[in-house]
């Protein structure tokens, strides 16, 4: 008899049924897709603050001593790849290494001491154990250099990307041919573009590192190197000196990926070099992170609470709309349980349908809300599912307690009476 | 007022197959009293609505005072329904958050404009000018159909429609609800068609139509005399409610 | 009684009457548009909350003197004699537009000599780079006199410098004492420079009321860097302001992401709560189906039972908004405090799209149920127990 009932009540209003499906589905699809969000959006964030630059330097342990004629201490170029085997090597998304110093700049309109940096363009490196590649040099690390012209193909020892401010005042364009002399020797190379950083760049000359290295006279030298990582926010513990650390803090320090001990490990997997984080850029990091992180976990919250609200009043209300026909039941002799079986049958039926179609939701959701905001699709926790569809159930149970124990309390005559 | 006549030709209607209502020819005149009796089913609230300007016929056609009803759309049928006809149904439909002289105003308002004294006049017609200001709730069942009443005759119709008033009531308020609507019918005249299933609540009008199927049964004149007892007849016993 | 006085009492009536029923329409409308509230009230104030906190990535823009050679960073090198050394007064520097700026730190570049080996030196308004730079490790403390330095870390282990210790400077002929007050570590180019109060670095290199640069943190809360740019260049005669594109843009792409997300937000609760409303008022008309049936067959035009059932659904939608925004300013002011430490300013903005959001959503959610509400035949609901 229960499942006719059932059918029978599930089909007298179709459209009404489907209505109160959408909403659970609704509210149960948007509560899920913005926890799923919020318990992601952290690593997302972090790897988005990235794009503000490096935030890891590596410095030979003897800096460059500038003007001397003494050879300075460098970093040795070959030993480079060793930073992708650290620890943390999945959460480097830049290196790039520099080789820095004076040379002449001279080009049509005259000649000026400028700084030479030779540098990674956009190169592929080839992660160890065939784990991928990682995309390193100065373009994708500055994601927000504004260059008119085209960076130098990786191969290209020629080609040279010159400073706007420098270019303006040498009357250097795209294509002219400029000659550089340091200490090592003199070339001519071709200016394949021009750069506006806004910042110390625009006064340089950039070629590929190993005409930089030829021009100075220091082959495979490096005299800094630039590393990204995706880091953790640096909290108290994570700013301690591990120095002072027991063991099994040590250990606990090591396997979190801090910007510290991630600068610690890069250190440790090139000898003679000193990995500092850059501060400013981690403490930053850490205060919009974490802001961001609780204001998305408070708007998640108030989500939450709001659909599970919404939810449970739906359901209220297709109890209160069916008052007459519970007193009906009543009358014609049945047992509060059994109307309460019938109905809770019915409501968790709705309750599951909702869920489900809201878990379809919420994927659909997350994946939309990553392309419209980060542009790459965000993946939805396998948890999704089972949390839509026990919340709808458990938020749908809340709503319709109490209008249920209300219908039942009701005396069967005078609601059906009134109703009459 | 002047009671307004009803002429049904070849009236029918039917709900897919089911034909609630077979092809009716038939005259009621101006003034008069008809009831409509007939078991559940037979016709009778069909007959009612359609004569009402309340639904439309399948087929064939309904003329009220010189109106053709199948001719009027939607919107001429609402106009009509307004000015010229009253209903009461079994079920006191009262709002229930409008107190007695407010539900009279309702159809005030719908016909024309709302006045409170005229409503209020109408409801002392009903005998009920001290309950003027009581939402239904606090109403007895009479005293509901009485305010039906009073809304129904608020606009001076022409035609009163009555689906089984006394249904729900006890013998008592049903004599008071057929004494108001018999005091008012020889006041003013207006034509009243009810449908019952109580022989002595259809011996109150002065010609009954039997219907049975959606047919037409029989059409007889009924006593002159007016039943004040009920269970005159068994058929009284097994009313539903 | 006129009919719209009538219509005024019908409509206080009704609401009175499906009071009961109705909450839980207006609790919902109440729910959704306190969450679009705090949503907008949050997002406005978000950007400049945070604005505030990317304080720490330093300055985004730079300001130079036209056409000369940018040379910080790179006082370490010695690129050679510059022929014709420009600057910037500090006068006009401290002039800037306060709309745009948030904070800046005039500084003049000199190579000097630190007992007697080569070193880079910028002299800076040092209370105005510690504002600019509040996220800086400086130990032991702050230089406060005029004759206080810091070291950048680099600078310091090649030249053994300690806090606490003194150095003698020399730039040409002019020579003076300093005390290390402290040492940098900032990772990045400062660290290989002495950083030095502004008066004595202007005094050094006998360049009284100059200064060679800039750097500015600019409010940037969605509006554009090269605006801001072109403000400080038309209040600062002869200088050139560049954008620190990595910062500036970073940071405008940062706000916009969380823009956009905090917007999308907004949009799905709007949706979600709309169904919500809409489905809690179907149930709620579904039980006034026999009164509209009975007010049809009283002869009532369907238009005017439209309007008082929209006009009802108005009046919990204002009613609801109202209550939202109530709810709505006290979420977010508990978020903005939560979240920044700080409450926000109240935007106008909220509380207009909360009840906007509620009156929409109650006439949008009620439009299609009454009208098959109204569009029913009266003898069906009058017949259907």
């Amino acid at each position: 008899m229960l499942p006719k009932l059932l059918r029978g009540a599930l089909r007298l209003d179709p459209l009404r049924l489907a209505l109160v499906v959408l909403s659970t589905a609704m509210g149960s699809g948007i509560a899920g897709a913005l926890a799923a969000v919020a318990l992601q959006i952290q690593d997302r964030l972090a790897a988005e603050l990235r794009s503000f630059g490096a935030n890891v330097v590596v410095e030979p342990v003897q800096p460059a001593v500038p003007g001397a004629d003494a050879p300075a201490a460098h970093l040795d170029a070959s030993l480079l790849p060793a930073v992708l085997t650290i620890f943390w090597r999945h959460n480097l998304v830049g290196l790039a290494p520099l080789l820095t110093a004076p040379a002449t700049v001279s080009a049509s309109r005259g000649a000026e001491r400028a700084l030479l940096a030779g540098v990674w363009f956009d190169r592929k490196v080839p992660r160890p154990g065939g784990e991928g590649e990682l995309r390193a040099g100065v373009v994708p690390l500055f994601p927000f250099w504004e260059l008119d012209g085209r960076w130098p193909a990786p191969g290209d020892a020629g080609g040279a990307v010159v400073g706007r401010a420098l270019a303006d005042r040498l009357g250097i364009r795209t294509g002219d041919e400029i000659s550089l002399a340091a200490r090592g020797g003199a070339a001519r190379v071709r200016v394949e573009g021009l750069v506006r950083t806004g910042g110390f760049e625009d006064e340089e000359v950039l070629v590929q590192l190993e005409a930089a290295q030829a021009l100075l006279g220091e082959p495979g030298k490096l005299s800094r190197a630039l590393v990204s990582a995706v880091t953790v926010p640096l909290d108290a513990f994570g700013r301690r000196d591990p120095a002072g650390m027991t063991p099994r803090e040590l250990e606990k320090w090591s396997c979190t990926p801090y910007v510290t001990s991630v600068a610690r490990q890069v250190e440790s997997a090139l000898p003679g070099s000193r990995a500092r984080p850059v501060w400013s850029m981690a403490e930053a990091e850490a205060r919009v992170l974490s802001r961001l992180h609780v204001l998305m976990a408070l708007l998640a919250a108030l989500t939450l609470a709001a659909a599970a609200l919404a939810v449970s009043s739906t359901f209220a209300a297709r109890v209160l709309g069916r008052r007459s026909e519970i007193a009906l039941m009543r009358a014609c002799g049945a047992g509060g349980g059994q109307i309460a079986l019938l109905l809770g049958a019915e409501l968790a039926a709705l309750a599951l349908t909702g869920g489900i179609a809201g878990a379809a939701l919420a994927r659909a959701l997350v994946g939309a809300l990553g392309v419209a905001v980060f542009g790459v699709p965000l993946a939805a926790a396998p948890a999704v599912l089972p949390l839509c569809v026990g919340g709808s159930l458990l938020v749908a149970a809340a709503g319709a307690v109490w209008p249920l124990r209300r219908a039942l309390r009701l005396d069967p005559v005078a609601e059906l009476g009134d109703a009459a | 007022m002047p009671g307004h006549d009803v002429l049904t030709e070849k009236l029918e209607k039917r709900y897919g197959e089911t034909a609630a209502l077979q092809p009716l020819d038939c005259r009621l005149d101006a003034g008069s009293w008809v009831s409509l009796v007939g078991p559940s089913g037979s016709g009778k609230s069909t007959l009612l609505h359609l004569i009402g300007a309340m639904d439309r016929p399948s087929a064939g056609r309904a003329v009220v005072a010189g109106t053709d009803l199948t001719a009027l759309d939607a919107g001429a049928a609402t106009v009509f329904r307004r000015g010229h006809v009253g209903f009461v149904f079994q079920q006191h439909h009262l709002v229930p958050y409008l107190s007695a002289v407010e539900n009279v105003m309702l159809a005030q308002h719908f016909h024309s404009m709302a006045d409170e004294p005229e409503a209020a006049a109408a409801l002392a017609d009903v005998g009920l000018a001290h309950r003027a200001s009581h939402l239904p709730s606090q109403l007895s069942g009479g005293e509901r159909q009485r305010v039906c009443i009073a809304r129904a005759l608020v606009n001076e119709p022409g035609l009163l429609l009555l689906d089984e008033p006394t249904g729900n009531l006890d013998w008592a308020s049903a004599l008071s609800v057929l004494d108001t609507i018999a005091r008012l019918h020889a006041a003013t005249g207006f034509t009243v068609v009810c449908a019952t299933h109580n022989p002595a609540v259809a011996r109150w009008g002065d010609r009954i139509l039997r219907l049975a199927d959606g047919r037409l049964a029989s059409d007889e004149r009924a006593p002159a005399e007016r039943p004040r007892t009920e269970g005159v007849s068994a058929a009284s016993k097994d009313r539903a409610s | 009684m006129t009919s719209r006085a009538f219509f005024a009492r019908w409509l206080a009536r009704s609401l009175r009457g499906t009071l009961a029923s109705g909450a839980v329409a207006t609790a919902s409308l109440a729910l959704s548009s306190a969450l679009v509230f705090a949503s907008v009230a949050v997002s406005a104030g978000v950007e400049g909350q945070l604005g505030r906190e990317l304080r720490g990535y330093g300055a985004n823009l730079l300001v130079v003197p036209r056409q000369a050679p940018l040379r910080v960073g790179m006082a370490t090198f010695d690129l050679g004699v510059v022929a014709e050394e420009r600057g910037l007064a500090t006068s006009d520097l401290a002039r800037l537009p306060a709309e745009w700026v948030e904070a800046s730190a005039p500084a003049l570049l000199l190579r000097v000599r630190v007992d007697g080996q080569d070193a880079g030196a910028v002299g800076y308004d040092l209370a105005a780079l510690r504002g600019m730079n509040p996220l800086w490790r400086i130990a032991p403390r702050w230089p406060e006199g005029p004759l206080e330095a810091v070291a950048g870390a680099t600078l310091a282990a090649r030249l053994g410098l300690a806090p606490g210790r003194e150095a003698t400077l020399a730039a040409g002929e002019r020579t003076a004492r300093v005390a290390i007050a402290a040492i940098v570590e900032t990772g990045s180019a400062e660290d290989e420079d002495l950083l030095l109060p502004l008066s004595l670095a202007q005094e050094l290199a006998a360049r009284p009321g100059e200064a060679s640069l800039a750097l500015v943190r600019a409010r940037l809360a969605g509006r554009s860097a090269d605006d801001a740019a072109r403000a400080i260049e038309a209040a600062v005669p002869g200088a050139e302001v560049r954008t620190i594109r990595q910062v500036a843009h970073a940071e405008d792409a940062l706000l916009g992401k969380v823009r956009r997300m905090l917007a999308l937000v907004t949009a799905a609760l709007g949706a979600a709560t709309a169904f919500t409303v809409a489905g809690t008022l179907g149930v709620v008309l579904l039980g006034r189906r026999r009164e509209i049936g009975l007010c049809l067959a009283l002869g009532a035009a369907p238009g005017s039972l439209r309007t008082l059932l929209l006009a009802e659904a108005a009046v919990s939608g204002l009613a609801g908004g109202a209550a939202g925004c109530v709810l709505g300013a006290i979420a977010s002011e508990a978020v903005a405090w939560s979240v920044f430490g700080a409450g926000i300013p109240l935007a106008v903005s909220a509380p207009a799209a909360a009840l906007a959001t509620s009156v929409a959503v109650a006439l949008g959610a009620s439009l299609w149920p009454v009208h098959r509400a109204v569009r029913v035949s009266p003898c069906d609901t009058l017949r259907a127990q």
